[in-house]
């Protein structure tokens, strides 16, 4: 029989897909097609093909060629289908004789046979795993995303050769064969894929910036604080230069690590998207994006023909930072709404349906008005209450209001500035010492949340009206803030940022009710605009 | 046609007059105290002039505007009539003619005693406070308050008059029927009713930048005293003062903290020769003798105050304790972020933001610009 079929998977938004790959040698003129809606990777893999047999010293079949991916519907895209489609040739043309277990096999050719990495390993992985297949053929290169999900059923392929050789023995040998997870660093993917890595400023544990660089502003490190530990969203106002950024860049570090569930649901979007470094596993550390204010609306929500996840999910279940806010586009900030409010991200096209999760802590710094001095006693700033307000109103109204915290920082002193520049002590991270406090919190908050039988929700995501029973506030307390939330003009939707807020410095301090001290103290982190 | 129509079609005729290039503005202005009404416009574009009398209006298009104006409850009033404000009259560059709207403009602009309260656009919490006091002192002794509805310092000022009751007068620099600011259409609406709006524009003017400057004058030569409550360095509020020196009245300035640049033109004012503004009692004392004022028909009754902003009067149950008494003297001197605060108390930012919530939700302190102030109330209790 001149036809075989090899298993390979394909990528949908963040979701594996199996795909079969079937090849048939019929007589006629020699020909080479491919059919199942692929793109221009799927086509050109025709001749990336044709040179890697050739070259790995098999034979090119003569005679009429057809290969079809299937399910023929669904629109195919990369390069992750060239092994598969040689082995299935080389199978077709008697070449080869393929195992009865199935196996799924991945990984882009070049010319000389040798076995490329490719992005999304980790989602196809995933897929395997949930469809029960055993093993997967994956490029050396990748072989640790895939290990992370499939143990030692990832198998790492470094050319066309070996996946021969292996495919021929019995299944058993395999792991003697292809050596463990030794594989040849491909030089220009590993170049491409820790240059995307820089790029993205996605900063690892060990480099996240200390807390202790920042020198003075108590209070904004205090918000920062009660925002990583009950995720309310930041807003950081202040003159440039104050250090908004540094401050919202030590934010990760004070977040407890990602737990097992959480580190695929990251890894799985960072896979799919390139931006997983080469020889990397799961992620461990929370994500930490910070968009240049340029970015289009496909680029923050995610998009494109075959949509892909934007900056807000790459933050997901991390830090989205969008320094100086105001300067991003209305639209584009609008569209933060919806994953805010239910943190994830529906992009719906003509042809496709994606949710992409998208629970992020909003950390956003702005200057207070256009020229940045309003809140310097000794400025130039001449702009009107008027113009501050219209400054600000660049962030809607909406948007604001999913801004639990707000912080006003001023300049530093000249002798706060002169510590600033002193060198860091080594080994005493204040950082670790918050995020302790930090993890405790969430910890707290977690037996709340298992004591009224809903899934974990942090203080930043509650919506309920019961706003006072669950979160276990004392009357005197709430009496407290209603009479302030009169005094001093606040909207319903700020006299529940308040109680949440309180509620967060309550558990911070371990009290299990929140007091009249805990309001008190939420009450100074609300947005004040510029009274006329 | 009725006399106020007569009278506004003539102060139309004037300021078309005006804006005619050629014509001679000071041959104008001494033919209109000579001649009065019966001023011979036609002798005025004689032949000599070189000027298409195509400049001037028809009288029926005249007409019908003066007509419009008087619906919509716009006056005017002419140099050569006797109810023109007696305090502008002194001045050399007093308008020919002023638009008005609202009730009794000749009792509203020759009260006894006028003060023109001005300062700056974008005030800072202490020079609220200061127009809020004083402007709410003078108005309980029934002054004139007379301001330039600009944001900031203007708005506040008019705000605490009706508050209280007190007549008060707003110079415009557009027609009396336009709205600008835009935010302060409410206001402008409201002195319409219970004050006096006034304009040396006809009725559909719309304000250009160089109508401010000349608006000035205005504000200053309508007033016996100019109050200045706030100004920077270059600020318009100056080129008021500057009028009003020039027109002989007096200045007052309020000095503020050395530590801000927010006061600075108040500073130069002061040092310039202006008078040291403390209190209301610095602006009182300046009242014209009573002669004069009984030889103007006398004064005009304060009405009532409207409850709702007096200080004193409402909330007074509230008091800080004799502790936060002390600690909110640490706010008298100048104001402070919660860092700062905290540094002074020596109490960590935890503890400083619960009690600066408390004294905020009690009134006495509130923020801006990132800093605590004292309020009103505040000042009151400490």
């Amino acid at each position: 029989m001149n036809c075989s079929m090899v298993h390979s998977c394909g990528l949908y938004g963040i979701t594996g897909v199996l795909v079969e790959i079937e090849v048939a040698i019929m007589p006629g003129l020699p020909s080479f097609d491919i059919v199942g809606l692929g793109d221009s990777a799927v086509r050109e893999s025709r001749d990336r093909v044709h040179a890697a047999i050739c070259n790995a010293g098999f034979r090119f079949p003569a005679g009429r060629l057809i290969a079809s991916y299937a399910p023929a519907w669904l629109r195919k895209e990369g390069s992750a289908f060239d092994l598969p489609l040689a082995l299935a040739i080389l199978a077709a043309s008697g070449q080869i004789k393929l195992p009865g277990e199935k196996v799924c096999v991945i990984g882009e050719l070049g010319l000389n046979g040798a076995v490329r990495p490719v992005p999304g390993v980790f989602c196809r992985a995933l897929s395997c795993r949930d469809q029960n297949i055993g093993y997967l053929l994956v490029p050396a290169a990748n072989q640790p995303e895939a290990g992370a999900l499939l143990g030692r059923g990832a198998i790492a392929i470094k050319n066309l050769r070996q996946a021969v050789a292996l495919l021929t023995r019995p299944v058993a040998q395999w792991h003697g064969l292809c050596g463990g997870r030794t594989g040849q660093i491909n030089s220009t993917y590993a170049a491409y894929a820790s240059a995307a890595a820089n790029q993205d400023r996605h900063l690892k544990q060990g480099e996240t910036p200390d807390i202790g660089r920042v020198v003075g502003q108590d209070a904004a490190v205090r918000a920062l604080l009660i925002a990583a530990a009950g995720c309310h969203n930041l807003l950081l106002l202040g003159s440039p230069g104050c250090g908004k950024t540094t401050l919202a860049e030590s934010l990760p570090g004070l977040l407890p690590e990602l737990s097992k569930e959480e580190a695929i649901e990251v890894t799985r979007i960072y896979s799919a998207s390139g931006l997983l470094p080469e020889q990397s596993s799961l992620i461990r550390e929370r994500p930490f994006r910070c968009p240049h204010h340029a970015l289009t609306r496909a680029a923050m929500i995610g998009g494109g023909a075959f949509p892909r996840p934007g900056e807000v999910s790459l933050a997901h279940k991390g830090v989205l930072f969008l320094d100086e806010m105001t300067a991003f586009s209305p639209d584009v900030l609008d569209l933060l709404r919806q994953p805010l409010e239910t943190a994830r991200v529906c992009l719906n096209r003509l042809s496709h349906r994606m949710v992409y999760p998208a629970d992020i802590l909003l950390v956003g710094a702005a200057n207070p008005c256009r020229c940045g001095e309003y809140l310097e006693p000794q400025s130039t700033c001449r702009c009107t209450p008027e113009k501050v307000r219209e400054h600000l109103g660049r962030l809607s109204g909406p948007l604001l209001d999913r801004m639990d915290l707000t912080t006003e920082m001023t300049r530093l002193s000249a002798e706060q500035l002169a510590e600033s520049v002193r060198p860091e002590r080594a080994g005493d991270r204040r950082s670790d010492r918050l995020r302790e406090q930090v993890q405790a919190c969430w910890q707290r908050q977690d037996e709340r949340c298992r004591l009224t039988g809903r899934p974990f929700t942090p203080n930043g995501r509650y919506r309920s009206p019961g706003l006072v029973e669950d979160l276990q506030i004392a009357p005197s307390a709430a009496g407290y803030a209603a009479h302030a939330a009169h005094a001093l003009n606040l909207s319903a939707r700020g006299y529940h940022k308040v109680l949440r807020v309180a509620r967060t410095i309550a558990d911070l301090e371990g009290d299990g009710q929140v007091g009249k001290s805990h309001v008190g103290e939420a009450l100074q982190y609300r947005l004040r605009l510029a009274e006329r | 046609m009725s006399l106020d129509t007569e009278e506004m079609v003539f102060c139309l005729l004037i300021s078309r007059l005006q804006r005619i290039p050629g014509v001679d503005h000071r041959s104008l202005r001494r033919r209109l105290l000579e001649q009065g009404r019966s001023l011979d416009v036609a002798a005025l574009l004689s032949p000599r002039l070189p000027l298409c009398p195509s400049g001037l209006p028809d009288r029926s298009e005249l007409l019908a505007k003066a007509e419009k104006a008087v619906l919509a409850g716009i006056g005017a009033c002419c140099l050569c009539d006797e109810r023109y404000p007696y305090r502008l009259r002194q001045t050399d560059s007093c308008p020919l003619v002023l638009y008005y709207r609202g009730r009794e403009p000749s009792s509203i602009w020759n009260q006894a005693f006028a003060v023109t309260v001005i300062g700056t656009r974008s005030p800072t919490q202490y020079g609220r406070l200061v127009t809020r006091r004083i402007v709410a002192d003078l108005a309980r002794e029934g002054t004139l308050i007379i301001s330039g509805l600009a944001r900031g310092i203007d708005a506040l000022a008019h705000e605490a008059a009706l508050c209280h009751g007190a007549p008060t007068l707003a110079v415009l620099a557009q027609g009396v029927d336009q709205v600008y600011p835009p935010e302060n259409r409410l206001l402008l609406e409201r002195i319409a009713r219970e004050g006096l709006l006034l304009s040396e524009h006809p009725p559909g003017t719309k304000p250009l930048r160089h109508y401010f400057p000349a608006r000035n004058r205005i504000l200053s030569g309508l007033a016996d005293v100019v109050a200045v409550m706030e100004a920077a360095r270059k600020s318009g509020t100056l080129i008021t003062a500057g009028f009003a020196a020039d027109q002989g009245r007096e200045v007052l300035a309020v000095p503020g903290s050395i530590l801000h640049d927010r006061s600075e033109g108040c500073h130069q004012l002061l040092r310039d020769g202006a008078g040291l503004l403390e209190t209301a009692d610095d602006l009182l004392q300046l009242r014209p003798s009573s002669v004069l004022v009984e030889q103007m028909g006398g004064p005009i009754r304060a009405k009532r105050p409207c409850s709702g902003f007096s200080d004193e009067s409402d909330n007074i149950g509230c008091q800080p304790s004799a502790e936060d008494r002390a600690l909110l003297q640490q706010l008298a001197a100048c104001a402070l972020t919660l860092e700062e605060l905290g540094e002074v108390l020596s109490w960590p930012v935890r503890r400083t933001a619960v009690w600066v919530s408390e004294m905020e939700t009690q009134g006495f302190i509130c923020r801006e610009r990132g800093r605590y102030f004292l309020t009103e109330r505040g000042v009151f209790c400490i």
